[in-house]
């Protein structure tokens, strides 16, 4: 009752209202950054708006999309993933060798191929928070680790199946007009991330757990299982989405994803996910997914050398989080 | 509550000799003494961080053995550390309810969320507390309105005995007078409260008894109109 009254009398006059408003959107900049690529690609070649572009920006964005989401609730409950790029090779190869060589059934071998991926999500949790080894350095060693295994097992040849399959076709087909089904699996994956962190036990569990871990564990939240948890669902999304692109593109290569775990993580941080833990938001890093595939659309458009795709990203990360820094300072000024 | 004979080890170490306090329904004891002195062992006995070398704990009328702070927290002895009640980044009502989330059935345990603004609201309201939202994030609020929300949190899920350690340690007198008006309605409503504080002036105004402890011997346990300020003053400032 109280409570209404004075919400109301500390809105203060409509202009300041909408303003706090509109700052305490916390994926202001990475919307921004959006539209001023649109622009910016739009502006050097119309083309950028067409159809075909439109699917190839989402094709990117969906794959890094879905491996950010993974990563964005591991890093809100306090974590780093540095091995999602070499699982992204591992899964799709394992699964590869399994039906194509080994003639197993798809479905099996694709069950198996993504075992490893868990056990690995597993172990970086439980050495992680019961050996106290920052994680970092660990799943940096289990990336190194399982990208030299997948060199050495295929020999660095990549692994090709012409075929057709339906579980392949769901997986990484073509829906319509050059849109595949990775993005409805994005949009599948972004609701279920949303729905997660927002509405349930366990997200409430992943916030406080970054945010707090000292506090989360007094108030009997199991802190170390919600981070082994949150280890795994990073890798099996990594695997997963490791496995759709070979569905997609009916290839796997040893070499592929690597320098991808840095570019989910940079989509994520536009999006306001905090290094700290703690802070963080599934439509922002599916958001900056977007924003990284407009520019590696966009920039393959341009017929600019892929090389400058690095230098771009950079650029927009360190813009893109002294804005989000600046942003929340204001909006914490404000509805102080 | 009573505690009889309570010693506590740490190797050579005697930090605590031969306690002995009792604590009524909704007394407010105040545990008094300098750096050093078994404040912070004592309530980590009560609390079950400590398992006591010797003596007896008697909560509620039965003799108690605690083995972990959760077996107290059952028993309803809540503790609220100075620096490890919220969580800033979470909104008021999911901190509220924090680790005794209330969700609707199935395995995805869906946050009833309207259910649990509500009640902490109201809950928030009944000790005397009035905020503008619940959907605030505490980092927001003023260190007053934390530590308000954390004592009303800890009466809210039953507390019988509440244990505050250094609970206006960082606050402005304003806030510790509304943190000391919320002790005394925790206390009015039936649960026992131990304050533990380093200003003599400020426990004195709240506390129903003081205890005294100075180098592991309880050297004092006065009822407020046994004695004075300058009394309890000179005991812990005083040379021995
Ligand atoms: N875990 C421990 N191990 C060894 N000695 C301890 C431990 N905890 C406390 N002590 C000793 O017990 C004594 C009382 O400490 P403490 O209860 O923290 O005092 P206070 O809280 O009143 O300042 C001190 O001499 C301290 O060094
Ligand atoms: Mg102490």
């Amino acid at each position: 009752m109280t409570g209404k009254i004075q919400l109301q009398t500390l809105s203060g006059p409509k202009g300041l209202r909408w303003s706090r408003t509109l700052f305490s959107v916390k994926e202001l900049g990475v919307i921004g950054g959006i539209v001023l690529a649109a622009v910016i690609f739009t502006v050097l070649n119309p083309q950028f708006l067409s159809m075909t572009e439109a699917a190839s920006i989402i094709t990117s964005a969906a794959e890094i999309g879905i491996i950010a989401i993974g990563i964005t609730i591991l890093m809100i409950s306090g974590e780093f993933d540095l091995s999602v790029g070499s699982i992204y090779a591992l899964c799709p190869t394992i699964w590869a060798y399994l039906f194509v060589q080994q003639h197993w059934n798809i479905w099996l071998s694709l069950v198996c191929a993504l075992i490893p991926a868990a056990l690995t999500g597993l172990a970086n949790g439980l050495i992680v928070t019961r050996f106290h080894v920052n994680s970092f350095i660990v799943t940096l060693g289990t990336q190194m680790w399982w990208r030299g295994i997948v060199l050495v097992a295929t020999g660095g040849y990549p692994i090709s199946y012409f075929g057709s399959s339906k579980l392949m076709h769901v997986m990484g087909g073509e829906v319509v007009g050059g849109l595949h089904f990775t993005a409805v699996w994005f949009v599948v994956a972004a609701v279920l991330g949303w729905f997660v962190l927002n509405k349930t036990k366990f997200g409430n569990w992943c916030f406080a757990s970054g945010g707090k871990p000292d506090a989360a564990r007094a108030m009997g939240i199991p802190v170390t299982r919600v981070k082994v948890v949150n280890f795994c669902i990073s890798a099996l999304l990594a695997g997963l989405v490791g496995c759709m692109d070979l569905a997609r593109l009916n290839s796997v290569s040893p070499a592929q994803g690597q320098g991808l775990e840095l570019t989910v993580i940079v989509a994520a941080v536009i999006g306001g996910t905090a290094l700290a833990g703690g802070i963080g938001s599934v439509v922002g890093s599916c958001l900056g997914a977007l924003l990284m595939g407009m520019i590696t659309s966009g920039l393959i458009l341009m017929g600019a050398p892929s090389y400058w795709y690095t230098s771009f990203v950079g650029i927009i990360l360190i813009i893109a989080v002294m804005f989000n820094v600046r942003v929340s300072k204001i909006s914490k000024s404000r509805s102080a | 509550m009573q505690l009889s004979n309570i010693q506590k080890r740490f190797g050579t170490v005697q930090a605590l000799r031969d306690v002995n306090v009792n604590i009524a329904r909704g007394e407010i004891v105040a545990l008094i003494g300098d750096n050093g002195a078994g404040k912070s062992t004592l309530i980590k006995i009560i609390s079950g961080y400590h398992a006591p070398s010797e003596g007896k704990m008697v909560f509620d009328g039965r003799e108690v053995r605690l083995k972990s702070p959760s077996e107290a927290r059952a028993l309803g002895i809540e503790t609220v550390y100075q620096d490890l009640a919220l969580v800033e980044n979470l909104s008021l009502w999911r901190n509220f309810f924090l680790g005794k989330e209330r969700t609707g059935a199935g395995w995805m345990n869906v946050l009833r969320r309207r259910e649990m603004e509500q009640a902490c609201m109201q809950a928030l309201a009944d000790m005397g507390i009035r905020l503008r939202s619940t959907r605030e994030e505490v980092g927001h609020m003023s260190g007053g309105e934390r530590q308000a929300v954390a004592i009303a949190r800890a009466a809210y899920f039953g507390a019988k005995l509440l244990i505050l350690d250094e609970p206006t340690a960082a606050l402005s007198v304003k806030e510790t007078e509304r943190v000391f008006e919320i002790v005394k309605e925790v206390s009015r409503k039936g649960v026992s409260v131990i304050l533990i504080m380093h200003n003599l002036g400020q426990v004195y105004q709240v506390a129903d008894r003081f205890v005294v402890l100075e180098r592991g011997v309880q050297i004092g346990n006065f009822t407020r109109d046994q004695t004075t300020l300058d009394a309890i003053t000179q005991m812990v400032v005083g040379v021995h």
